[in-house]
């Protein structure tokens, strides 16, 4: 796979405050790539300075093909930013909105025009067109943020916590607006954001914690490595102390919970030869895989 | 250019579609207006019949009244349009205020457009909206007057009022810009407009005759822009009136009333020329400019 965004040793200071402290990582042309951490744990310095707003203080990064930092204007064409505030005007409408925007990128107005047609076409904002902006909802004025964002067809999406605040609906709406792009344009997707069930379906993340990157992998991999299944057994009644004294010869430590007993495993299949071996004194059991909840909290807990 | 065209327009639209910011703006030339109307605007004339009375002579009084009444009128009008042409590019610039503050600014620098582009935009969008509401007001007023049964600037006046209107919105413009730099909050910047919008009417002599204040102010007012932009408008605009008004009136009593009434600025007993106020102007302009260029260098950065 073809790496669109390289990032080496990248650190950035605010006076005495070092909020990204030498990071490393890469990004694949096309994916879907998952930046997490704690509110203050140096994503959005990260973003800025990759979209160009921030200047670095030391380390590089190659962002489609072009150098951070000198070939800046070849890197604002090629990426699309949306911030976790929204940045359209209120009080005109989204057509006037968007023109504005994209007339930053494009100077021929046909070509403008067509390109703000594809747009509104797949984030489905035809019908909102002449709306006031401020009047919109939540979940449309993202989709209007987003469509921004992709008005000059950047290789590279950034977004900022694009579904914070947002109703469970809303959140549907903008996530499979990101769907779509990633499917119709092969589009590269930048993410940040607090809800692990949205991180879960990345390809790759990066878990920040003050200023570092402390973790990378697929979903899969941090999953294995950082949540393990718990594996919840029901004792029949009465057959609660045999239970126990079973699971305390085999060496296996278990913990009360609420009606159950519960038990921690390192892969979901080792919770076969358990069952097996108190298969006499349960009544019900349940296999709980982990989840990025887990893994977020594991990682930055520690 | 074209991004500097849409962004310029991005800025206008924001101003005037918010109804209440266009009114705000406005808000400190309304009060003058009315002022004028009510109670200060009698006064004035009253001065200038009192003159044509004691060094006129042989006129009729309601001649002379009509033409003292519209002397006053374009005095007027000549200090509602420098009292305008502050308030509403302090209005228009606020926008860059509320973009830092909104994180706005952020999405136009992730753009392929220069941050000077960004800047000029901001002034360029105030000098247009100051200039078209000004002229607007300039035209109205003198319909008004024509209404009254008063006369119309000739079309070489109207030039050098337009020329004059233009000087006075570029120079505020900048001047609003260089504020906006250093203004971090929103309700900082309202707080700003409030004072502004106050002390505009008093900076320019508009409320009271520059010859009514104490000797200590008027020497303040005189190393300030306002005073001289206002000054070089009631040249522009009272010219023809002064005369009709002050016909046979003797010049030494004339030049003390321009003097008193802040249509001439005199400096070390020597009236200043209208070159030299627009001299002081540009220069006025290009302390700002550079004041900017340094400032903005520190501020450019969202650091």
């Amino acid at each position: 796979m073809q790496e669109i965004i390289k990032v080496t040793h990248l650190t950035k200071k605010f006076k005495e405050i070092t909020a990204v402290n030498d990071i490393s990582f890469s990004v694949e042309k096309g994916e879907l790539f998952g930046f997490l951490g704690e509110n203050g744990a140096g994503k959005t310095t990260t973003i800025n300075m990759l979209c160009t707003l921030l200047k670095v203080t030391s380390g590089e990064a190659v962002i489609a093909g072009s150098r951070l930092g000198k070939e800046d204007n070849q890197i604002k064409r090629s990426i699309g930013v949306v911030y976790q505030d929204n940045c359209l005007d209120e009080i005109l409408t989204v057509k006037q909105n968007l023109v504005s925007r994209g007339a930053l990128y494009e100077g021929n107005r046909q070509k403008q025009m067509e390109n703000l047609e594809k747009v509104c076409e797949i984030l489905e904002l035809k019908d909102l067109m002449n709306r006031r902006y401020g009047k919109l909802s939540g979940g449309q004025k993202r989709r209007c943020e987003i469509a921004r964002a992709l008005l000059h067809t950047p290789e590279i999406l950034f977004l900022d916590e694009p579904t914070t605040g947002l109703d469970p609906a809303s959140r549907q709406s903008v996530w499979e607006s990101i769907h779509r792009l990633r499917k119709e344009l092969g589009m590269t997707v930048f993410l940040t954001t607090h809800y692990m069930e949205e991180a879960a379906k990345a390809n790759h993340i990066g878990i920040m914690q003050k200023g570092r990157l402390v973790q990378y992998g697929t979903p899969f991999e941090l999953k294995e490595q950082f949540a393990r299944d718990k594996l919840l057994l029901v004792p029949e009644a009465g057959k609660e102390e045999q239970l126990q004294r079973l699971l305390l010869e085999r060496g296996i430590k278990s913990k009360r919970k609420d009606a159950g007993l519960r038990i921690y495993l390192s892969s979901t299949m080792e919770a076969l030869p358990v069952l097996e071996l108190v298969k006499e004194c349960i009544t019900g059991f349940e296999v709980i895989q982990g989840t990025m909840d887990d893994v977020f909290l594991n990682i930055t807990r520690e | 250019m074209n991004q500097l065209f849409h962004l310029t327009k991005r800025n206008i639209l924001v101003y005037i579609k918010d109804k209440s910011a266009v009114f705000f703006s406005m808000l400190s030339m309304m009060i003058v207006l009315m002022l004028m109307f009510f109670f200060l605007g009698d006064m004035n004339v009253n001065y200038v019949t009192e003159l044509q009375e004691l060094y006129g002579g042989a006129r009729d009084s309601a001649t002379d009244l009509k033409n003292a009444d519209m002397l006053v009128q374009y005095w007027t009008l000549a200090g509602l349009m420098v009292v305008n042409s502050m308030t509403v590019t302090l209005t228009v610039v606020g926008t860059l205020v509320t973009d830092r503050v909104g994180n706005k600014l952020k999405s136009f620098y992730t753009a392929p457009v220069s941050r000077l582009t960004v800047a000029l935009s901001y002034i360029l969008s105030a000098i247009i909206v100051g200039f078209v509401l000004c002229t607007l007001v300039f035209v109205l007023y003198m319909g008004f007057i024509w209404c009254m049964g008063g006369e119309v600037l000739t079309l070489p006046t109207i030039g050098k009022v337009l020329v004059g209107t233009l000087v006075n919105v570029i120079l505020f413009s900048v001047l609003m810009y260089l504020l906006a730099l250093f203004v971090k909050s929103s309700s900082a910047w309202g707080g700003l407009a409030t004072i502004v919008g106050t002390f505009v009417g008093f900076l320019g002599a508009v409320y009271i005759p520059v010859g009514s204040l104490p000797e200590g102010v008027t020497g303040v007012l005189k190393c300030l822009p306002i005073l001289h932009a206002a000054s070089i408008m009631r040249k522009f605009m009272c010219m023809d009136a002064l005369e009709q008004a002050f016909a046979g009136v003797p010049e030494e009593v004339v030049k003390v009333y321009r003097e008193v009434m802040g249509i001439d600025i005199v400096m070390q007993d020597t009236v200043l020329s209208t070159e030299v106020q627009l001299l002081f102007l540009a220069g006025c302009g290009i302390i700002v400019l550079i004041a900017i260029a340094l400032a903005g260098r520190k501020h450019s950065s969202l650091e």
